[in-house]
């Protein structure tokens, strides 16, 4: 009545800094004045009286409108100052967010870690000294990897470790084209010579200056007139042929053997390489995230051994020699041979690596070849059948280490994740416990899906945003950011967001967690079609509460606003849904219900991604495509709508609804992310964790190991025991 | 009859709560509760009550919450308040606090 908004319209005059206020408390007065005048009527009095008695009633407008200011006036302020930060903060703090959560997802990193020239990743170095630093990276002004790995041996020259380090590198310019160069030798053995000095104990010095000089002084190749027979893992026996040797340069030849008698004496035999790398791991500290593992698993790989060519080298001159020596009846190859069954007792004893204890064991095959032959040439029937006893001693305890135990068992590939189902060594008895590493996958794959989620919201805030904006540029007036009450932004992010992410989460956990959890190689397909339904319930979860609050909020306040939605919109929407549903639900079915991993379509490496994950990433675009659709159909019915007022206050108030629901849960979430991350992080540092110097400890090769040094052991007894006779 | 403004203000306080302790109302509907419940003898300026009722809706001590009236009215929306449990706290306060008024003041005009 014109009368009745007249008379409200004074009374809330000094309302007017809050819009919302304003037309809540005129809401108030009006329908008071209505049941007022109302009852007047029924006493008896006529239209008109009964409104000037109803507004009499009221008392004066003049004061009643001064105490609603003073009663409002804190509350005004206060809500005048939150929608200046929810008009001008919340966006950016949303996005502030997201990209927070993006800068600390090192998953993107993984590329940069893997192909930086250091090979380490970029969050590398918060919590490090500058020494660690130095010994991670070297001077970061050197050129080369070699200068890097010098700098680090020049800083700390007594260093035997990083100087062994160096060494590893400087070795590498010695082979052109597979040949020796003679031009770099005396620097390399200048090196050694230093090496030496720096780590007096150590063999390798002296093993390796003699396996350069009797490299560029002889030639060695095969002699198909000699052979002997070597008999394989899988118990096959062929027939191999020895070496014959050239000594081109016999001075330097024989300085090189007395280098490697030298070398023999001593009680150590490492490159130093392996510790090296331990060092710099251990320097890294707890992988946080899987980019840290992917990164340190990429600097473990680019670790160099380029000494175990020269010592394979090495071995095959000098029993080429002592057989030789031993053709012409001396009786000095007999030591020769043995010295290199020596050294490769101490080679395959110190191994740290997978690759050096098999260098080792080749070598030791080739030293215990030569020793027999030796024997023949000089007559010593005994000595050969020693050393051919010995050869088949090994021979066949390797043949069982393989034979006993399986390499790896196809039912454990698809639980391996994506990471180990690539890179896990095929060893016999390997322990590896996947679930570290499983779990870190998942909650990447997690975590990209929590930025797709935000970064969805802030696009829909954006767009809501710019709409309103457009709106406030068109028209005089401007629309209500409305306050639509802390509970029902509390409901709105409880049931829409952290209802369906704490029923998922466990879920999640579980798939993980359990004994016979799969990895991502085998499971992404379900993980995909689970994430996008997921993506849309919340989404659509998000929107539509969202809308039924300001709608709500717009009907307290007066706004006109359009009914809720339709039973047969609501039909339609949930027909359509259901469809997807029922897809979803079936193919999930299928996925958990269909062939086992070992003969299942699925089971294959996570390599062959696009053939493997086909149907879930068909169904995942269509989960996804849909909601897509939805909230596109949702946005034009409302755009088209021809309410304009309401149209418009939507658009403003729930750009700060979605921001806030970016803002909680990307900072809960995207914490709980992290913490879960590190923690299996600090799990993968067990069994979990990839190291190559830990492969022979994780598996039966660790027996071989000891079998060398048990050899070593005999083999020195045997040298002790010689004099005597 | 007429009280002192200063009397009838600094009532509505614990009467606005003491109203809501058993259910919510809207505004017109306690007025007239009061006006029942004190047979007209307290008969509020109607106006008077809304910029309490505000008062104690900033303070937390009572909750606005728009519904649709029940019976007749069933169609119309109206904002009714209900008492919190900080609103409780503090009508029991003010109850205690006027019942020792209430005798001292006896005790000054009768000596009882």
């Amino acid at each position: 009545m014109a009368w009745d908004d007249q008379l409200v319209s004074r009374i809330t005059d000094r309302l007017a800094g809050d819009a919302e206020l304003r037309r809540e408390v005129a809401r108030e007065l009006r329908a008071h004045l209505e049941d007022s005048a109302r009852e007047f009527r029924q006493a008896g009095l006529g239209e008109q009286e009964a409104a000037d008695q109803a507004a009499k009633a009221l008392g004066d407008p003049r004061e009643l409108s001064e105490e609603l200011w003073r009663a409002n006036r804190g509350r005004m302020r206060f809500r005048a100052v939150v929608r200046w930060a929810a008009s001008l903060a919340l966006l950016p703090a949303a996005i502030a967010v997201i990209v927070g959560l993006a800068l600390s997802f090192h998953g993107l990193n993984v590329t940069s870690a893997v192909f930086s020239e250091d090979g380490l990743p970029k969050g590398v170095g918060r919590n490090l000294t500058e020494e660690q630093l130095y010994v991670l990276r070297g001077d970061p002004k050197a050129t080369t990897a070699e200068l890097r790995a010098k700098s680090i041996a020049d800083r700390w020259p007594d260093n035997p470790v990083y100087f062994g380090n160096y060494f590893a590198f400087a070795q590498l310019g010695f082979h052109e084209d597979g040949k020796p160069r003679p031009d770099r030798l005396d620097d390399l053995l200048a090196l050694a010579d230093q090496g030496e000095r720096v780590d007096p104990d150590n063999a390798f010095y002296n093993v390796l200056k003699a396996a350069l000089m009797c490299e560029v002084s002889s030639t060695v190749e095969d002699d198909t007139s000699l052979t002997h027979e070597v008999m394989d893992r899988t118990g096959k026996v062929t027939t191999r042929p020895f070496r014959k040797i050239t000594v081109t340069d016999p001075a330097m030849f024989n300085r090189g053997l007395e280098e490697f008698r030298r070398g023999l004496a001593k009680p150590l035999f490492t490159d130093r390489t392996l510790e090296m790398m331990d060092l710099r791991l251990a320097m890294l500290g707890t992988p946080r995230q899987l980019a840290d593992i992917v990164a340190t698993t990429a600097m473990e790989v680019s670790v160099l051994l380029p000494s175990l060519g020269e010592l394979r080298g090495l071995a095959k001159a000098v029993t080429a020699y002592a057989i030789d020596q031993a053709a012409r009846g001396d009786q000095s190859a007999v030591e020769l041979a043995c010295s290199v069954e020596l050294m490769a007792d101490r080679m395959g004893a110190s191994s740290k690596a997978l690759i050096e204890l098999l260098v080792a064991q080749a070598t030791r095959q080739t030293a215990l070849a030569g020793l027999e032959q030796v024997g023949k040439k000089l007559g010593d029937d005994a000595l050969a059948e020693d050393a051919f006893a010995r050869r088949r001693e090994q021979e066949e305890f390797t043949r069982d280490l393989l034979r006993k135990r399986r390499a790896i068992d196809s039912w454990q590939l698809p639980h391996a994740g994506m990471l180990w189902s690539v890179l896990m060594p095929s060893l016999p008895g390997y322990a590896v416990n996947f679930e570290p590493l499983r779990t870190m996958e998942s909650l990447t794959v997690l975590h990209v899906a929590l930025l797709e989620l935000l970064a969805t919201l802030v696009v829909l805030a954006g767009i809501f945003g710019l709409a309103a904006l457009w709106g406030m540029l068109r028209r005089a007036d401007r629309p209500i950011l409305l306050f639509v009450g802390w509970r029902r932004i509390g409901r709105i992010v409880l049931l829409s967001i952290v209802l369906p992410l704490a029923l998922y989460g466990p879920y999640a956990a579980w798939q993980v967690f359990e004994p016979r959890a799969y990895g991502l190689n085998y499971s992404l397909d379900r993980v995909l079609v689970e994430l996008a339904m997921l993506l849309c319930a919340v989404t659509a979860l998000l929107l539509g509460m969202s809308y039924r609050a300001i709608r709500q909020r717009c009907l307290e306040i007066g706004v006109e606003a359009p009914p809720p939605i339709t039973p047969r919109k609501r039909r339609l929407t949930l027909s359509a849904a259901g469809l997807v549903a029922l897809a979803c639900a079936i193919f999930i079915i299928y996925w958990w219900a269909g062939p086992s991993p070992s003969i299942g379509p699925f089971a294959l490496f996570g390599v062959e991604l696009p053939v493997q994950y086909t149907p879930g990433l068909v169904l995942a675009g269509v989960v996804l495509a849909m909601g897509a659709l939805w909230v596109l159909r949702e946005l034009i019915a409302l755009l088209r709508s021809r309410l304009p007022e309401f149209r418009r206050t939507f658009f403003r108030s729930a750009m700060p609804i979605l921001c806030s629901a970016i803002i909680v849960v990307g900072l809960a979430v995207g914490a709980l992310l992290s913490l879960g991350e590190t923690s299996a992080g600090r799990r993968a540092t067990g069994l979990g964790a990839m190291s190559f110097s830990a492969e022979i400890d994780r598996s039966d090769y660790r027996l071989l190991r000891e079998r060398f040094a048990a050899w070593g052991q005999e083999a020195q007894d045997r040298a002790a025991s010689q004099p005597a006779e | 009859m007429d009280f002192s403004q200063d009397l009838v203000r600094g009532s509505v306080t614990p009467i606005v709560l003491a109203l809501l302790q058993d259910k919510s109302m809207y505004g017109y509907e306690m007025v007239k509760a009061v006006n029942a419940r004190t047979n007209g003898l307290l008969e509020w300026r109607e106006g008077t009550l809304y910029p309490a009722l505000h008062r104690l809706e900033a303070a937390g001590l009572i909750a606005g919450r728009w519904r649709e009236a029940a019976g007749k009215d069933a169609a119309r929306q109206r904002k009714y308040y209900a008492i919190t449990r900080s609103g409780r706290r503090e009508l029991a306060h003010r109850a205690q606090e006027w019942r020792l008024f209430n005798q001292a003041v006896n005790a000054c005009l009768w000596g009882a």
